[in-house]
């Protein structure tokens, strides 16, 4: 390893467990845009090796071709050798930070505004303890929804009212994800043990988030204490505490945010929650574990913009294609570019999430 | 190797935007699907057959090598430039141009892909019958070059019994057309199948012209499975033979089935080989009758046969079939997937040599594929990271070819020579044929630019 790479075994054998037959190619959103190898996993795990073998330097054409994958799982569900693509390429991200290699600027701005302030958006520091007493429920709304789509917290608290569920919210620090997905394991983990412990610290029976990549960072260290808001809500409904008022009678669609579905599996309650809201749920040719990345995942927009825009652009032309009225979602970060981009190409199209939905219908 | 001159010259012609002598663009399109590995000089994108012959007289004048790819899926090393020089990346020519119902016949550029083309006859009723499994992602023009086939190759042939047409840009730069739109011709020499199956070797393929055929309408499902391989054998020849016309007649052995009961949690009965039967057609009862005479052939030889009497449960016979290859990659580092194929009453015969290579070795092998046209697919496990291991490895694939010729069979049913079986070519070929090939490539491309050292090598 000539560059002074060192990653651990199990993310090499992914590595080299690639046989290259690029199936990949139907699946990977980068580079159904740009269209060359180089932006698919294969060219990725290619490179990887070449980086591993020391027959090439860390510059910024190769960094910019791994550090844009944005771990959205889809090569996952194709690849016939089953390659654990986006663990290997989280690895090697860690590996070439570790190794000194700096990341592509607009990552290295993340990281210092996350470290610096506890969320990276650079905007003074959230509050680190709950919001308003104790109660059954803590909510942790993350720091896209804190920031971007203040709305879906609004209607969450709305349904928590409805269901006169006790709630205190927790607004930070970051649950560090992001930094996880750019190749700061340790600063991630340091982040999300602190975050564990200030939630453990709190007497709520259940912790709930918007936010899947939120979840995925909480579960290793609060197991099933924690979960996603959508399935909660399923469960109020089951016990008869959250009632809706009334029904709708139009037509949507579901966008799988990539992390709920791919990674926790979570594909049924969302979509319990649109036929009970009376919405015709049609769905887009790739749904469920073939769903196409919204592009904004793991602040990805604040990375790779460009990339990030067109994929929320093809996303909602896809929803288009169907013939629906309403596009719903389950993720702030799907939230916040699939609306940006329906202002953008679809102004008809509506974008909501499913959460904002059950508010609108349960009050 | 690559001047600047030429990098300005190729910019002039597709764009700069559509070359590129990045390392990095180099480094990916270095490699396909085998273990071959060698760098392009350039990588360039065409979108017109005037690029493409542009590019090509542009090749000869500097005499650098020019070797086509489109999805780089290749098992044989077929797209990768063993010589570097221009790599010409041909999945910007993706328009699928006409589909004629009447006469059905479907016209595309080489960059189509199979499933993108597939998709679009669906709501016509009809499809390309020749299926390889990566249809997801592979080209047409790839599958042209490669003649790919696939399962269902056992009732409809390979890609060179679909392709009645095709606009081919020599390696000089001229542009010939060649073939008809009908179904009979005898009209000159058929130069369409001497660029099927030519692996990028004598032109690079432009336009394509598509024999379709309707849509069956039902098939019927059955897995059997064999007590010995021989007895499998035996089941496949008579099923065959009998004028059943399967759509699909697959085997897996005793190791693959292991490895896909674990992968995909599926339960197997005891035995040696599972095989598989579809019959497809346009009415029920034909397909019906003839999978029942299967089953009663396939349990004259001792078979235990279960037929699928649902839809749910066909699907579940073809999903430990499609878990073969996941299952098998799961087992080991590295695998290594050749595709030797043998006369159908030989592979029995076929089977129990591989198992006796496997032993020799001291590798794993395990077996699937499409039995009823003796196109086998042994896959050999190992960790390419041992080297010992890895020599072992080459040396059982040495073994398998060697089984295969003297069986009567080919080295190579549908993956092509390209650069991993170029050393064996002689194998199969003798000194009269080659220099005939030879005089074939010498009369199309006088100065060897047109992807160089495949095939029969140096
Ligand atoms: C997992 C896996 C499963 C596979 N299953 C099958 C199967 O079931 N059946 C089967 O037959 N094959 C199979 N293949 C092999 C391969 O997918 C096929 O050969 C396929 O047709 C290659 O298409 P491609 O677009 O990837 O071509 P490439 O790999 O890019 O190129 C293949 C060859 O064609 C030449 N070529 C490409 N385009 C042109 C053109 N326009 N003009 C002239 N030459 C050209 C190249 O120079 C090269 O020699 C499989 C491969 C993998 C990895
Ligand atoms: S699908 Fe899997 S094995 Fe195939 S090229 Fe992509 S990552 Fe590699
Ligand atoms: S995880 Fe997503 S972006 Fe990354 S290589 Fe796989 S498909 Fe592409």
């Amino acid at each position: 390893m000539a560059s002074g790479l060192s990653l651990p075994e199990n993310a090499l054998r992914e590595i080299f467990r690639c046989f290259r037959c690029g199936y990949c190619r139907s699946a990977c959103p980068t580079f159904a845009i740009k269209g060359s190898e180089s932006w698919n996993a294969r060219g990725r795990l290619i490179l990887a090796r070449e980086l591993i073998e020391g027959h090439v330097e860390p510059d910024k054409t190769i960094l910019d071709r791994i550090f844009s994958c944005n771990s959205c799982g889809a090569c996952e569900v194709v690849c016939p050798a089953v390659v654990r693509v986006v663990d290997a390429l989280t690895a090697l991200k860690s590996a070439l930070v570790a190794s000194g290699v700096k990341p592509p600027e607009p990552i290295v701005k993340i990281h210092e505004a996350i470290l610096r302030h506890g969320n990276p958006f650079g905007r003074g520091q959230y509050q680190e303890g709950p919001k308003e007493g104790k109660g059954e429920v803590l909510l942790f709304p993350g720091c896209v929804a804190l920031e971007l789509e203040p709305g879906l917290i609004r209607a969450i608290e709305a349904i928590l009212e409805a269901a006169e569920v006790p709630y205190s919210i927790l607004e930070g620090p970051c649950c560090g994800s992001p930094l996880h997905n750019m190749g700061f394991k340790g600063d991630a983990e340091r982040l999300a043990e602190r975050l564990a412990s200030k939630i453990r610290s709190s007497s709520a029976e259940h912790v709930i988030t918007p936010c899947p990549m939120c979840l995925l960072a909480l579960r290793p260290y609060l197991g099933q204490r924690v979960e996603h808001t959508t399935t909660f809500m399923r469960k109020l409904m089951d016990e008869g505490r959250l009632v809706l008022k009334r029904k709708v009678g139009l037509k949507a669609t579901y966008h799988d945010p990539c992390v709920l579905g791919r990674q926790l599996g979570i594909y049924e309650a969302p979509r319990e929650l649109i036929w009970q809201s009376g919405l015709e749920l049609l769905e887009m040719p790739r749904s469920r574990a073939n769903s196409a990345c919204c592009g904004y995942g793991y602040l990805n927009f604040m990375a790779y913009p460009e990339l990030a825009r067109e994929m929320a652009k093809r996303r909602i032309l896809e929803a288009l294609e169907v013939g629906v009225d309403v596009l719903i979602t389950a993720c702030p970060s799907c939230l916040h570019a699939l609306s940006e981009a329906a202002r953008e190409v679809a102004r008809a199209l509506a974008v909501s999430d499913v959460s904002e939905v059950i508010a609108e219908l349960a009050t | 190797m690559i001047g600047e001159d030429l990098v300005r010259e190729l910019e002039g012609i597709v764009g700069p935007e559509n070359v590129s002598t990045d390392l990095v663009e180099r480094l990916c399109y270095a490699r396909d699907a085998s273990e071959n590995r060698a760098l392009p000089g350039v990588v360039v994108w065409p979108q017109t057959t005037e690029q493409v012959s542009a590019i090509l007289k542009l090749a000869n004048e500097h005499k650098v090598p020019v070797t086509p790819r489109g999805a780089g899926t290749c098992l044989s090393g077929g797209p990768v430039p063993i010589r570097g020089g221009i790599l010409m990346v041909m999945t910007k020519m993706n328009h699928i141009l006409d589909i004629n119902i009447e006469d059905m016949l479907a016209l595309v550029e080489p960059g189509v892909v199979w499933q993108q083309l597939n998709n679009a006859l669906e709501p016509y009723g009809l499809f390309l019958p020749p299926d390889p499994a990566s249809g997801s992602v592979c080209t047409i023009g790839g599958c042209v070059a490669e003649n790919a086939g696939g399962v269902r190759a056992v009732k409809y042939g390979t890609f060179r019994d679909w392709v009645q047409w095709l606009e081919v840009v020599l390696p000089t730069g001229e542009v010939m057309e060649t073939g008809a739109r009908t179904r009979k011709w005898v009209s000159g020499y058929d130069l369409v199948r001497l660029f099927v199956g030519s692996e990028g070797t004598l032109g690079v393929i432009t336009k394509i012209m598509l024999r379709l055929f309707p849509r069956p309408r039902h098939r019927a499902v059955m897995s059997a499975f064999a007590p010995g391989l021989r007895e499998a054998g035996k089941a496949i020849f008579y099923v065959m033979s009998r004028g059943l016309t399967p759509s699909a007649a697959e085997i897996m052995d005793k190791y693959t089935l292991e490895a896909v009961s674990k992968y995909a949690g599926m339960e197997f009965p005891d035995c040696e080989a599972m095989l598989i039967f579809e019959f497809d057609g346009f009415t029920t009862s034909d397909v019906r009758a003839r999978l029942r005479e299967a089953k009663k052939l396939c349990e004259a030889s001792n078979l235990k046969v279960k037929v699928a009497e649902t839809e749910a449960e066909a699907n579940d016979i073809w999903r430990a079939r499609k878990s073969a290859s996941p299952a098998l990659a799961r087992l080991r580092p590295s695998s290594m997937h050749e595709d030797a194929t043998v006369p159908t009453s030989k592979v029995a015969e076929m089977l129990v040599r591989v198992r006796e290579i496997s032993k020799r070795w001291g590798v794993l092998i395990a077996t699937f594929g499409h039995a009823g046209d003796g196109n086998l697919h042994p896959v050999i496990l190992f960790d390419e990271r041992d080297p010992d291991e890895h020599d072992r490895a080459m040396r059982a694939a040495e073994d398998i070819f060697k089984a295969a010729i003297e069986l009567g069979g080919t080295l190579t049913g549908e993956h092509g020579i390209g650069l991993s079986k170029a050393r064996f070519f002689s194998l199969e070929h003798g000194s009269v044929e080659i220099k005939v090939l030879r005089a074939i490539k010498k009369a199309l491309d006088p100065n060897e630019i047109l992807n160089p050292g495949k095939i029969w090598g140096d």
